[in-house]
């Protein structure tokens, strides 16, 4: 839960708000034919702003957020683009997933993804390049329950979003 | 571990999906077992911030398209009048309007409520399958010119549909939600 005031949480919906009205608007068509030098302005704006790791605590270079004020930021930066929204979500999903010695190895600005790997069942957290070869940095696994093998995707054909790192 | 980028998306192409291939890799475990003890999340709840995600980022595309179309609406002019005049076309701004105001405000719930997995499933089919309503409805409002590449309009149809699909498709979360729903643990106190 998040230890902000009212005013914070509303300075920081207000932020999003802004940003996304004057930086993210006016770069959606470029970003929507998937320009990815665009997303990465649009990134380190965003990682200024402490967005890319906003659930996590200051020390650890985040913005303290609680998830509750993270949906709020993210639908403000989706009125803008989307797909930026997207991407810090899953940025924040896969930070949030690493034990508090790793966060020390990520660096600052960077985008990440979190990838269920199987659906519901594991999430393993990676960072490279695409369309080539990847070091695994950490896997983690995370019971749902709410898996099944008419469901999951099969083990082959891997899927949800993936963002390109910084 | 090997990624191949998949084929080019429909919508929020700035995030692109990609294929992802394991193969002779060494699984290094986590030290600690809840993720972040810094962060706001636990590791259990990731699927349900994922959902609860997507349905704030369908809630906000929802947004754009409703004011996009309500500002087009009152400066286009068919048949000397403004075409928000015509009922057909302000029957769909309603809709929109109506859609957006039962938005179940998961962010003003003190309780965090949608980060529990059926709450989260409910509000994620819910925020998408309106998200796309909307956004058809808004290239609708534009009407031929709706339909072009540049208005922006046609992109946030696009964007919506993928929210509709992420992180699994709707009729799949349906199956879910009413999975979840028969485990009592699953459902919070008090929920229908």
């Amino acid at each position: 839960m998040s230890m902000l005031t009212a005013t914070e949480r509303a300075e920081i919906r207000g932020m999003a708000r802004e940003l996304a009205h004057r930086e993210l608007a006016p770069r959606a068509a470029a970003l929507d034919a998937g320009g990815q030098d665009v997303l990465a302005e649009c990134w380190s704006l965003l990682a200024e702003l402490g967005l890319d790791r906003a659930l996590l605590d200051e020390e650890h270079g985040g913005s303290g957020l609680g998830v509750l004020d993270l949906l709020d930021t993210i639908e403000e930066l989706a009125v803008g683009d989307g797909a930026v929204a997207m991407c810090v979500l899953l940025c924040n999903a896969a930070l949030a997933m690493l034990a508090d010695e790793q966060l020390a190895d990520v660096p600052a600005g960077a985008r990440w993804a979190l990838v269920p790997a199987a659906l519901g069942t594991e999430l393993t957290i990676s960072d490279g390049q695409l369309d080539g070869r990847w070091p695994v940095r950490w896997a983690r696994t995370a019971p749902t329950g709410s898996s099944s093998s008419s469901t999951a995707p099969s083990p082959r054909r891997r899927r949800p979003a993936l963002a390109q790192p910084a | 571990m090997r990624l191949e980028r998949d084929l080019a998306q429909m919508g929020l192409r700035a995030a692109p999906a990609a294929s992802v291939e394991l193969a002779g890799v060494d699984y290094v475990p986590a030290p600690g077992g809840s993720g972040a003890q810094s962060a706001a999340v636990s590791v259990a709840r990731a699927p349900a911030l994922l959902r609860a995600g997507t349905a704030a980022i369908a809630h906000g595309i929802a947004r754009r398209s409703y004011q996009m179309a309500l500002e087009y609406a009152h400066a286009r002019q068919q048949g000397g009048v403004a075409i928000i005049e015509h009922d057909a076309v302000s029957d769909m701004l309603s809709a929109m309007a109506v859609r957006l105001a039962c938005w179940p405000q998961i962010t003003a719930d003190p309780a965090g409520v949608a980060l529990e997995e059926a709450q989260a499933l409910a509000v994620k089919i819910a925020a998408t399958d309106a998200a796309v309503a909307s956004t058809t409805d808004a290239v609708q409002v534009f009407g031929g010119v709706g339909y072009m590449v540049g208005t922006g309009i046609e992109k946030l149809m696009r964007d919506a549909k993928y929210c509709q699909l992420f992180p699994e498709p709707n009729w799949v979360a349906h199956n879910e939600l009413i999975r979840s729903e028969r485990r009592p643990s699953a459902v919070k106190a008090g929920a229908p």
